[in-house]
């Protein structure tokens, strides 16, 4: 043991130096605080990558860097709750359609130059998603946006561990009417019996536990299943489901399954047609990630309201946006903007739907989601209101530390083109 | 006969009031666009035309039945002059999509002929201010005939205000990226073929209008009024090459020609602005920048465009999504265009480019396509409070209005 101490001691130095987040204190901005309106002219000191202190005035304890954000809007980094980038392009398993054993934080990029361009939106956290070509699809990862760091070091893993499925006509035309399903009812039967297997699989594994018990020689166990294993996560309440959908006679159906087999909906993906259901919605207490008002892309899309987000919020159905990919990832703030447009939301409350009830979805909102003392130190600072299409993104800062900086990023691109000059001469 | 000429005259005094075409039309903020906004402005509007513009302060004269609104601001009704509306219906499937047809050499082609006015879409879009559209075809070379269309009325024949009001031809390379790096710059071939098209179809009109006798070509027959009427050649154009290939063009033939696009048109600004070539953006959500070119590439055109006092016009082909035609100006604002130049661009602008004098600004003698808005056009949590066309107001419900109100009531079925 004495031999060991020494490494222990230099173990536990390396954790202190390698404290996640960094040390920053924004001087005299407008903070847009859930629970105390907007502040503006205050500080915010951030240790250690979470704020230590929104207040005026703050005396700096000492060398820690500041920065002047006189004039500029300081909100929640803003969290897209349904995404596919830095997956290198594949996102959807479709050899088969059960595949829960598929975990996307198995393939992350983190060179995607999307991900930066998520950041010039003021995007900090997304929600990456496996695709909608199967009935049960992979595992999703939620990550911090950290542009430059590892794969790993982007993995936000204090966010609930979720499932994907999907219904509709993606799961139905994902192998040309090739396989099995090929209709809606195929999709639900799908799910059915993959549940139930799994439910047959706990069994097994329970008669084989009890009959092995105080034996000296075990009779030979079932074998391993990953795949049901995950759905049995499901089951337990370890993990939840995200499905995707569009009409609403089908994720009435998933509602239906939810409850025979015991496992929570978390949120509905894209769910044109949520507006049909709202009373059952905020009844089982089902998120929703959305667009605001992109619709008609395909057959099932083209039935929809953004007015139903009024309809929604009244029952009390939380809504949440993404971009599910696309440059909308550039623009959330806008999209939430709308949000005051269609459903009559008050402004703070339509900044939430990018912000703290994408990180509820994503059960994270312990940690992010709004600017309140002792969350991580995410932020998106924008040079104008942060709903409005005419103001711009200039700083986003995860954990403290500045991960897109408008101003960096034009004066590298001017160096480029003198560098490029000389080059050339 | 004295009858009939009392009844007409009667008739002709009565009828003003009968059919309320004149009214006043009084709110918080008139955006003129021609002029500086006026704090406190009230439109006097008779036969579908804007009569006078007075002030707050001016006496409001008599037999004009007054439509207020106090917390509203007017603005000229929107012009889309790159527009999918009514030649696209759901989604990516051909079933819906009229816009694209076979074949590179397709003058024959009328968007006005597959005009679907009845689009659960057209309503939507107009609810949300854009009054006017030139629906363009995009396929092929040469894709056909774009229309100027109303996005009010009940027929197409009611809505046109055009038929044959610009010919659409693409200079853009469409080939995949993988081929475009491995084989040589290629539009040649392209630009080769429209060029040719366009001397032919010269030489047609000219032999037409000398009453010369001539082989008939339905292909040339359809662009003769390109050179009968001096109507605008619009050339989809993105990179250097294609924008130099699209003025080299405009001025070899002496046409009016407009870019389409002008992705990398920061690079030509001085030769844009010496063609005269007026710019049509695409629209803004539509960028698949390069790393090398800064993720503000698309935002950043429209300001600089605005600096090299080069006019343009803001666009938004899908049908629809184009409900969000003056947020995404907005994004331009963010990036350097003022807001009178975003406001401009998507009213007065496009009007002027299609030779439209009597639209896209609040002048007497315009048509009144006016939208009333309870806030500021370019921004997303703004609503439309009222709009009218040719000084008729839109009454009905649109397919978002209508569905909400069902779901709202839970009851299936209209």
């Amino acid at each position: 043991m004495k031999k060991l101490m020494p490494c222990l001691w230099i173990l536990l130095l390396l954790a202190a130096l390698n404290l996640p987040g960094e040390d920053l204190l924004l001087r005299k901005g407008r903070f847009y605080t859930f629970d105390r309106g907007i502040l503006e002219g205050y500080d915010m000191l951030i240790l250690n990558g979470k704020i230590r202190s929104i207040a005026k005035g703050i005396v700096n304890p000492g060398k820690v860097p500041e920065r002047d954000l006189k004039g500029f809007s300081v909100v929640p980094g803003l969290i897209d709750s349904h995404n596919h980038i830095a997956l290198a392009g594949e996102i959807n398993e479709v050899s088969e359609n059960i595949t829960p054993e598929i975990d996307m934080a198995e393939q992350i990029n983190p060179d995607d130059p999307n991900i930066y361009y998520c950041l010039t939106g003021g995007v900090t956290m997304v929600h990456l998603l496996h695709g909608s070509a199967n009935p049960i699809g992979g595992r999703n990862v939620t990550v911090k946006l950290k542009w430059g760091e590892s794969a790993e070091a982007m993995i936000e893993r204090r966010a609930l561990p979720t499932l994907k499925l999907a219904l509709g006509e993606n799961p139905k035309t994902a192998t040309g009417g090739k396989s099995f399903p090929i209709t809606r009812m195929g999709v639900a039967a799908s799910i059915r019996t993959a549940f139930s297997q799994a439910l047959e699989y706990r069994k097994g594994w329970e008669e084989w536990r009890r009959e092995a018990k105080g034996r000296k020689k075990a009779p030979p166990s079932p074998k391993r299943n990953l795949r049901l294993e995950v759905l049995l996560e499901v089951l337990e309440g370890k993990r939840v489901v995200r499905c995707h959908t569009y009409r609403a006679e089908e994720s009435l159906e998933l509602m239906r399954i939810a409850k025979e087999y015991g496992f929570k909906i978390q949120g509905f993906e894209h769910f044109h047609q949520a507006y049909r259901i709202a009373d059952e919605l905020a009844k089982e207490k089902i998120g929703l990630s959305v667009f605001a008002d992109s619709w008609n892309y395909k057959a099932e899309a083209s039935e929809f309201t953004p007015y139903g987000f009024a309809l929604l919020r009244e029952k009390g159905v939380e809504i949440s946006l993404n971009s599910d990919l696309s440059e909308a990832m550039r623009r959330l703030n806008i999209e939430a903007g709308k949000m005051v447009r269609y459903a009559d939301m008050e402004r703070m409350e339509a900044l939430k739907t990018v912000t703290l009830n994408p990180a509820r979805l994503l059960g994270t909102d312990k940690y992010v989601g709004s600017l309140v003392v002792g969350k991580d130190a995410d932020l998106a600072v924008f040079d104008g209101d942060p709903l409005s299409p005419t103001s711009k993104c200039c700083l986003t800062i995860i954990e403290g530390k500045v991960y897109f900086d408008r101003e960096e990023d034009l004066r590298s691109r001017s160096v480029k083109r003198v560098e490029e000059k000389e080059a050339t001469r | 006969m004295k009858r009939t000429a009392l009844f007409l005259s009667l008739f002709l005094i009565l009828f003003p009031l009968f059919s309320a075409e004149r009214f006043a039309l009084k709110a918080k903020r008139v955006v003129t666009v021609s002029g500086a906004p006026m704090e406190g402005g009230v439109l006097l509007i008779n036969k579908g035309r804007i009569e006078r513009v007075l002030s707050y302060q001016d006496p409001l004269p008599e037999g004009y039945p007054l439509v207020e609104f106090k917390e509203g601001t007017v603005y000229p009704g929107l012009i889309n002059l790159y527009s999918s509306l009514g030649i696209t219906g759901v989604g990516w499937g051909s079933v819906w999509n009229d816009s694209k047809e076979v074949g590179n050499l397709n003058p024959q082609l009328s968007t006005f002929s597959a005009f679907y006015p009845w689009s659960n879409l057209l309503p939507i879009v107009r609810s949300f201010g854009t009054l006017t559209v030139l629906v363009a075809p995009n396929g092929g070379a040469v894709s056909g005939r774009a229309s100027l269309m109303k996005t009010s009325g009940w027929n197409p024949d009611e809505m046109v205000l055009e038929r044959d009001a610009a010919l659409i031809v693409q200079l853009i390379d469409k080939r995949p990226a993988r081929e475009k790096e491995t084989m040589a710059p290629a539009p040649s071939k392209r630009t080769k073929e429209v060029r040719e098209f366009l001397q032919a179809s010269r030489v047609y009109s000219l032999r037409a209008c000398a009453g010369e006798k001539q082989a008939y070509s339905p292909l040339y027959e359809a662009t003769r009024f390109l050179w009968e009427k001096k109507r605008p050649v619009i050339f989809a154009a993105n990179t250097v090459e294609e924008i130099r290939e699209a003025i080299k063009i405009s001025q070899e033939f002496a046409i009016p020609g407009v870019l389409l696009g002008a992705y990398e048109g920061e690079k030509l600004l001085p030769e844009i602005r010496l063609s005269g070539l007026p710019v049509i953006l695409s629209s803004l959500y539509e960028g698949n920048h390069k790393w090398e070119e800064g993720y503000d590439m698309v935002y950043r055109l429209p300001g600089l465009l605005e600096k090299s006092e080069i006019p343009f016009a803001f666009s938004f082909y899908s049908s629809a999504n184009a409900f969000d035609f003056p947020v995404q100006a907005g994004r331009a604002v963010a990036y350097g265009l003022s807001r009178e130049g975003a406001v401009k661009a998507l009213t007065m602008t496009p009007a002027r480019i299609m030779g439209l004098k009597d639209r896209g600004s609040i002048d007497v003698g315009s048509w009144a396509d006016l939208i009333v808005l309870d806030g500021d056009l370019l921004e997303g949590t703004t609503k439309v409070l009222a709009v009218f066309c040719e000084g008729k107001r839109i009454q009905g419900m649109d397919y978002f209005q209508r569905e909400a109100e069902r779901a709202s009531r839970r009851e299936s079925g209209e």
